[in-house]
C-alpha cells in the first residue's frame, strides 16, 4: 500500500535573480511494506517567537527524515501530549505510540548581535528513557530553512552514526518554451536540495546539457548546445563568471570532474563517432580515453579517480562499460542485465552505480552492485533521465520526463519518492553537489 | 533561435493540428494543445489530415502514389534506438541529392534528432549518428562531402511536444535543409 501526503508550499525567491513566486503542491509517496523506517515524534515547536520563526520547521525536520526511508514520523494527531521542554516530556505517552525517538523545541525573542531568535531544541529516546541531544541556536528570520535542516542532520547523525545531505544543494536546467524574447529560454537554478530557493545561475538562448558541479561546489561545468555543435563551459557559482574549455572539433558534451577536481571527463561527438575524452585542467592537455567507431558518452568517475565509466552501444544495446581515466583504455564491460543501462554515476562509497535502465517497462532508476552484478529498479516512473546520489548516498535525484516532468528524491531502496518543486520551465537534468558546504 | 527551428515552422505547425485532431487530447497532453488554434481551423485543418501524413512519409499505403514529390520531404524519419536508414528514407534521400548533384554551387544541412526516451546525452549522440548515416548517403548518391554540414539536436529541439508513440515517431528525425527547397 502506498501513502500519499500532499504538502502545499510557498516556493521561496532566490536571492540572486528574483524567481517567480509560485504555489505548488508536491507529495511523498510511502510504500507502506513489510520494511519501516524508525518511528519518530516531531512535536510542533512552542515558545514565544514560534509563530514568527520554525512555523513550519516540524514540517521540514520531518520531510527531510521521510525522504531517506530511514524513519517514519509519526503524525501530529496521534501524539498524546505537545511538550515543548524536558520538564513537559512524559516518555509514557511516546511509549504507548510507539515512537523510539521524541523531537521537542522551542523558539524564544533574544536581543542578540547574532539574531533575534533562540531556538533550543532535544532529542529523546522514549524506551532508555533519556535525552539523546540538546541543541541551542541564534539565528535570523531567513535562516529558518537552514536551522531546520541542521535539526534534522542532528537528529540523523544522533541515531543512524552517518551524515544526512539535508544541507546540501542541486543544480537542474529547465527549457521555458516561450521565454522572455519569445523564444525557447533555458535556465539553470542552484536550488536547496529539496527545490527550495531557487537562484538562477544562467539564462541562454540554447539548450544547456548536463550540468556537473566541481568536488570544491564552487563551479559548475556544462554544455551548451549551438547550432555549430555543442560547447563545454566552467562558470562560478558566486560570481557567475564562465569560460569555455578548449575541446576538439565537433560536439563536446557531458562534462564530469574527476573527484581531485583537476580533470573533466568529457564526450566528443566527430562524424558518426562519439569517444571519451580527458581534459586536464592544470594543463588544458587532451587525452583520448576510447576509441571506437560507435557511441560512446556518459563518463562518470570512480571515487578513486582510477576509473571512468561510461555509455556505449558497441555491443548493439546502450550498456556500461569501465575504462581506466587513461590514454587508449582497455574497456571492459559491466552491466549484463536489461534492454540498455546508461548514464552511470558512482556512489559515494563507489561500491554500487546508480543507472538509468531498461528492464521492459522503460527508462527507471536501477543501482547496481559491484559485488552481485545484478540491478536493482528503484523508481516507479518509466520516464527517467539523470539520476543521481546525494553527496552522502542518503538519496538518490532524477528527473522524469514526459507530458509532466518534474523532480524526484528516492530512498536508496525506493520505499519513499518525494517529487521536489521546480522553479519555472520543463525540468530536464540535475546534477547533486558533492560536497556541501 | 536555432536556424532549423525557423526553417520547419510550417511544418511543425501542421504536425501540431494533426496531432491535435488525429487523437482524442488528454486536455493536458502537451503544449501544443494550449497553442493550438480554434476549433474552426482544426476542423478544417481535419480535412487535410491524409495530405498532412503524406507529406510527412509516415502513411505507408500512399508510399506509391503518383502525386507525391520526395522533395516535398524535408525529413526522415528512423525506428527507436536505431540510425539504419530505411529504403523509404533512402529515397527521398535519393531525390534531394539528384537536385543537389544537378545544382553543385548549393549546400545541404542535415540536422538529427530523437525522442525524449532514453537520457539526453546519449541521444545527442544519437541523433549524431542519425545525421551521419543520411550524409552517408548523400554521398553515395553523389553529393560531396564538402558541400554537407550535419549537426545533432538530441531530443532538446522536438518537432512535437506529446509524450505518446505518434508523437516520439515524428521526433526520431533527421531534417533535411537545402536552398532548392520550396
Amino acid at each position: 500500500m502506498r501513502k500519499i501526503i500532499s504538502i502545499l508550499a510557498v516556493i521561496a525567491a532566490g536571492a540572486l535573480t528574483s524567481v517567480n513566486l509560485a504555489f505548488a503542491v508536491f507529495t511523498i509517496e510511502i510504500d507502506e511494506g513489510v520494511v519501516r523506517g524508525i518511528p519518530i515524534a516531531i512535536v510542533p515547536f512552542g515558545g514565544d517567537a514560534a509563530d514568527q520563526f520554525l512555523r513550519s520547521a516540524d514540517r521540514i525536520i520531518s520531510d527531510d527524515l521521510t525522504r531517506t526511508g530511514r524513519f517514519d514520523p509519526i503524525g501530529e494527531d496521534q501524539h498524546l501530549s505537545k511538550p515543548t521542554s524536558a520538564e513537559e516530556i512524559r516518555f509514557v505517552d511516546w511509549q504507548l505510540i510507539k515512537a523510539d525517538y521524541v523531537l521537542i523545541g522551542r523558539v524564544e525573542s533574544v536581543e542578540d548581535r547574532v539574531g533575534n531568535f533562540r531556538i533550543i531544541t532535544r532529542l529523546y529516546d522514549s524506551f532508555e528513557q533519556k535525552q539523546v541531544f540538546g541543541v541551542q541556536f541564534i539565528a535570523t528570520a531567513d535562516q529558518m530553512r537552514v536551522i531546520a535542516h541542521r535539526i534534522a542532520n542532528a537528529v540523523f547523525e544522533n541515531i543512524t552514526g552517518q551524515k544526512s545531505s539535508f544541507e546540501s544543494r542541486i543544480v537542474y536546467t529547465t527549457t521555458i518554451p516561450n521565454g522572455a524574447s519569445g523564444a525557447a529560454e533555458h535556465v539553470l537554478y542552484v536550488a536547496d536540495y529539496d527545490g527550495f530557493g531557487p537562484q538562477v545561475v544562467l539564462r541562454s538562448e540554447y539548450p544547456i546539457l548536463s550540468p556537473s558541479w566541481s568536488p570544491d561546489s564552487t563551479q559548475i561545468a556544462y554544455s551548451e548546445l549551438r547550432s555549430s555543435g555543442a560547447r563545454i563551459y566552467i562558470q562560478t557559482v558566486a560570481t557567475g563568471e564562465r569560460f569555455e574549455i578548449d575541446t576538439p572539433q565537433g560536439h563536446n558534451s557531458a562534462p564530469s570532474w574527476s573527484p581531485d577536481g583537476q580533470r573533466l571527463a568529457f564526450a566528443n561527438l566527430t562524424g558518426g563517432n562519439s569517444d571519451v575524452y580527458i581534459y586536464s585542467l592544470k594543463d588544458n592537455k587532451i587525452t583520448r580515453v576510447t576509441n571506437h567507431r560507435l557511441i560512446d558518452t556518459e563518463p562518470s568517475w570512480s571515487p578513486d579517480g582510477k576509473h571512468i565509466v561510461f555509455t556505449s552501444n558497441r555491443g548493439k544495446d546502450p550498456q556500461i562499460y569501465q575504462a581506466l581515466a587513461r590514454r587508449d583504455a582497455a574497456t571492459k564491460r559491466v552491466t549484463l542485465d536489461g534492454r540498455s543501462n546508461t548514464a552511470a554515476q558512482y556512489s559515494p562509497s563507489g561500491d554500487r552505480m546508480v543507472v538509468i535502465t531498461d528492464q521492459g517497462r522503460g527508462s527507471q532508476v536501477g543501482i547496481f552492485d559491484f559485488k552481485s552484478r545484478g540491478i536493482q529498479v528503484i523508481s516507479s516512473t518509466t520516464l527517467d533521465d539523470s539520476a543521481k546520489f546525494s553527496p552522502h548516498g542518503d538519496m538518490l535525484i532524477h528527473v522524469v520526463e514526459g507530458k509532466d516532468r518534474y523532480i524526484k528524491i528516492l530512498s536508496p531502496d525506493g520505499r519513499v519518492q518525494t517529487r521536489i518543486p521546480v522553479a519555472d520551465g520543463l525540468v530536464k537534468q540535475v546534477d547533486w553537489e558533492k560536497s556541501p558546504q | 533561435m536555432l536556424a532549423s527551428g525557423r526553417l520547419f515552422g510550417v511544418i511543425i505547425f501542421l504536425m501540431f493540428i494533426l496531432v491535435g485532431c488525429s487523437k482524442p487530447m488528454d486536455g493536458d497532453s502537451s503544449d501544443a494543445s494550449a497553442d493550438a488554434p480554434d476549433t474552426e481551423a482544426s476542423d478544417s485543418a481535419g480535412a487535410e489530415e491524409d495530405s498532412v501524413l503524406v507529406e510527412m512519409g509516415l502513411d505507408e499505403s500512399a508510399d506509391e502514389s503518383d502525386e507525391m514529390n520526395p522533395l516535398d520531404q524535408g525529413a526522415v524519419y528512423f525506428d527507436y534506438d536505431e540510425a539504419t536508414v530505411s529504403e523509404q528514407a533512402q529515397e527521398i534521400i535519393r531525390a534531394h541529392a539528384e537536385v543537389l548533384v544537378q545544382n553543385p554551387g548549393v549546400t545541404l544541412h542535415l540536422a538529427g534528432h530523437a525522442d525524449e526516451r532514453g537520457t539526453r546525452e546519449y541521444n545527442l549522440a544519437l541523433g549524431n549518428e542519425r545525421a551521419t548515416s543520411v550524409s552517408s548517403f548523400f554521398q553515395q548518391f553523389g553529393v560531396d562531402s564538402s558541400r554537407i554540414t550535419a549537426v545533432s539536436f538530441g531530443e532538446e529541439v522536438p518537432a512535437v511536444m506529446g509524450a505518446d508513440e505518434e508523437s516520439w515517431a515524428l521526433n526520431r528525425r533527421v531534417e533535411i535543409t537545402h536552398d532548392l527547397m520550396q
